[in-house]
């Protein structure tokens, strides 16, 4: 280990020790690389956040019996019904919008999720009567 | 091909006789051995030794239920014929121990210690009984696999029974590591014994993330286990996905289409370029050299951010189904991957030349942590720790699964079994990796992605396979009634490869433990499940 060392520095000092000249070529190349917030959005096919439209919603039920985190929710509120979604609890996997068969739910790209209040990652939906 | 396996089969018959109960061909890879308790070393003796089987995995399972008696499977896979044996004996509940082979068979240590934590099986005459996957404070009575174990049930936590290796004399400084660590890492307690700055042995502690993850998936449908598979561990997420995808399928004795296959295997290769391209760059963190460190870093992110684009999740999650893949790629996602992976090939090219060259890395790599093809054998050691030690497998080419078949590629082997070597073999490894991929593009057919599974009957069983980034990962899987899932039990490349690193340790000096570990490069999670 040590002579190896002392062979290094002896090829750097005499000149003939390209390596650390080739280390040093190469952090000039690179450059600065990390990206500035705000991060650019996430590619098209990212599965962040789901888009849910109650109008289209025939209410049967496949998204919350696919649901495999059991974070779709059906309540009675009223006289109508509540859609929550738990993004606590979401794995984003996206079968409740495979199953969906009019497209009332969808995933979008939005992977917003930071939050200091853990009440913002519970969606609520109203749905028509 | 198809004459010799037979004619394997029948000798292997033929020289049991009267040893085995019976004698089943279940797949057409598969063969199922019965046999009593008290033939089962010999049994075992015999595929080992005679006919150079080489142990897959072991699992332990209850079957009270409906075969009235605990079962053990011994799985043993034979390269040459790709085929599979599985030595199935039975143990009643009122006779609840089978005969150690781990003395024998010292990669058996681990697989018995677990079917005694967790079915209370006692290996009569294993050598070395401390509790493996519970740690010393859980009730030595309670067997969580058990079917009368209730998962939301809380056991009581008693005085630890956990022991490690006393030393005598002065000369040995006991040196305790984690199992919090600096940096972020999973957790493992290392207890090293050295003297002066040289380890003398080691101790390792793990089990620290047992999720009980088979107890949970027990009654869960299979569409749902297929999820919980996924999350075993972070950056083998899709070799977990596939391993038990493969094993439903097998199950179900159905046929993925060739697209589906094709893709698959893409995937997967996407899932060992970002993984071998981040541990060689991890690596040089064991020696503190951060230009390699940041630009293997810068590498991988690469690939994490193409897998997003591609796939829509950095760590490829989200893509397997149970009878193919989810979605299917167009050809402008062929001429991203494409022109990322030549930009990967320069950028991780100038990388390995300015790592290779450097005296004083390769200084602290070679001749570190070595292990020995006769320890690699013993242990049964996998994947790339394997093939750095001249353990020439590889189940890609061994039991091809997916597309493996249909694309051509070398596996890397080295003899020496040092840091350097497993270096080595990630780095051959990742030019085969990216000129599979190439292939991939040039061969993909076109058709559906995925295939309907017809129903499955109860009680049947399936096995998927993975060679991962670590080595091979092996999922074995019982169906039960209405599709749900009996029993389900993971071996994780990693699971083979840790007893092998606390061989690996000793002799060297304590500073380069972290070099070693990291070369090895083991999830904690996969292992502990």
């Amino acid at each position: 280990m040590r002579a190896a060392t002392v062979k290094a520095l002896n090829l750097a000092v005499e000149g003939e020790g390209n390596e650390m000249f080739e280390v040093i070529r190469k952090i000039w190349k690179t450059g600065v690389v990390t990206h500035k917030l705000p991060l650019r959005e996430a590619s098209q096919r990212y599965r962040g956040k789901l888009d849910i439209q109650p109008h289209k919603c025939k209410n049967c039920g496949a998204c919350v019996a696919a649901c495999p985190a059991g974070a779709i929710n059906v309540a009675q509120k009223g006289q109508g019904q509540e859609l929550s979604i738990a993004y606590t609890k979401c794995i984003f996997c996206g079968l409740c919008a495979s199953v969906c068969k009019v497209q009332a739910v969808q995933m979008t790209n939005d992977y917003h999720l930071a939050t200091k209040n853990k009440n913002d990652l519970i969606q609520v939906v109203r749905m028509p009567q | 091909m198809l004459k010799n396996k037979k004619l394997f089969l029948t000798r292997i018959k033929q020289q049991l006789g009267e040893k085995i109960l019976s004698f089943t061909i279940r797949q057409p890879n598969e063969t199922e051995i019965v046999v009593k308790k008290d033939q089962l070393a010999e049994v075992c003796r015999f595929l080992c030794q005679e006919k150079e089987g080489r142990l897959f995995t072991m699992v332990g399972s209850d079957e009270r239920e409906f075969a009235g008696s605990f079962v053990l499977y011994y799985v043993f896979s034979f390269d040459e014929t790709q085929q599979f044996i599985t030595v199935k004996t039975m143990t009643p509940e009122e006779d609840s121990t089978f005969p150690s082979l781990a003395a024998e068979f010292p990669a058996l240590n681990w697989y018995e210690r677990e079917v005694k934590d967790l079915l209370g099986l006692r290996p009569q005459g294993h050598p070395d009984l401390r509790p493996l996957i519970l740690h010393g404070d859980w009730p030595e009575e309670i067997h969580p696999l058990r079917k009368e174990f209730d998962v939301s049930q809380n056991a009581p936590r008693v005085k630890s029974r956990e022991s490690f290796m006393q030393y005598e004399g002065d000369e040995v400084t006991e040196i305790p590591v984690g199992p919090i660590h600096a940096g972020i890492i999973e957790p493992g307690h290392f207890r090293f014994g050295a003297v002066g700055d040289t380890v003398l042995y080691l101790d390792a502690r793990l089990f620290f993330t047992h999720r009980g993850l088979e107890k949970a998936s027990e009654g869960m449908p299979l569409s749902k286990a297929l999820f919980l598979a996924e999350r075993i561990c972070g950056v083998c997420a899709l070799s977990h996905a596939v391993s038990f995808a493969q094993a439903v399928e097998a199950a179900a004795a159905v046929e993925i289409p060739l697209r589906a296959k094709y893709l698959r295997t893409l995937f997967l290769e996407l899932e060992r370029l970002y993984n071998h391209i981040g541990d060689v760059g991890n690596i040089c963190a064991g020696f503190g050299f951060a230009v390699g460190v940041s630009q293997g870093t810068i590498l991988r992110e690469e690939l994490l951010m193409l897998n997003e684009r591609i796939a829509g999740h950095r760590y490829l999650r989200g893509i397997v189904d149970l009878g193919g893949v989810r979605f299917d790629i167009a050809h402008p996602d062929y001429a991203d991957i494409l022109s990322t992976l030549n930009k990967i090939e320069i950028g991780f090219t100038e990388l390995v030349d300015i790592l290779l060259s450097h005296d004083i890395a390769v200084d602290r790599m070679s001749k570190t942590g070595i292990l020995t093809l006769k320890q690699a054998n013993d242990l049964e050691v996998v994947g790339v720790a394997a093939r750095a030690s001249g353990r020439n497998i590889d189940i890609r080419r061994d039991q091809p699964y997916a597309a493996y078949d249909k694309v051509s590629f070398t596996v890397p082997v080295y003899t020496e079994g040092d840091v350097l070597a497993r270096i080595r073999v990630r780095i051959d490894e990742v030019f085969q990796s990216i000129s599979i991929i190439r292939q991939i593009f040039i061969q993909m057919p076109t058709g559906d992605v995925s295939v309907g599974l017809p129903p499955i009957s109860p009680y049947a069983r399936g096995m998927g396979w993975v060679e991962s980034s670590k080595g091979e990962t092996v999922h074995w899987l019982m169906t039960g009634p209405n599709e749900t899932v009996e029993r389900y039990r993971v071996r994780s490349a990693t699971y083979s490869n840790w007893p092998a690193v606390a061989l690996a340790v000793p002799g060297n000096i304590v500073p380069d433990f972290p070099l070693i570990n990291k070369s090895f490069e083991l999830c904690y999670a996969c292992c502990d499940r």
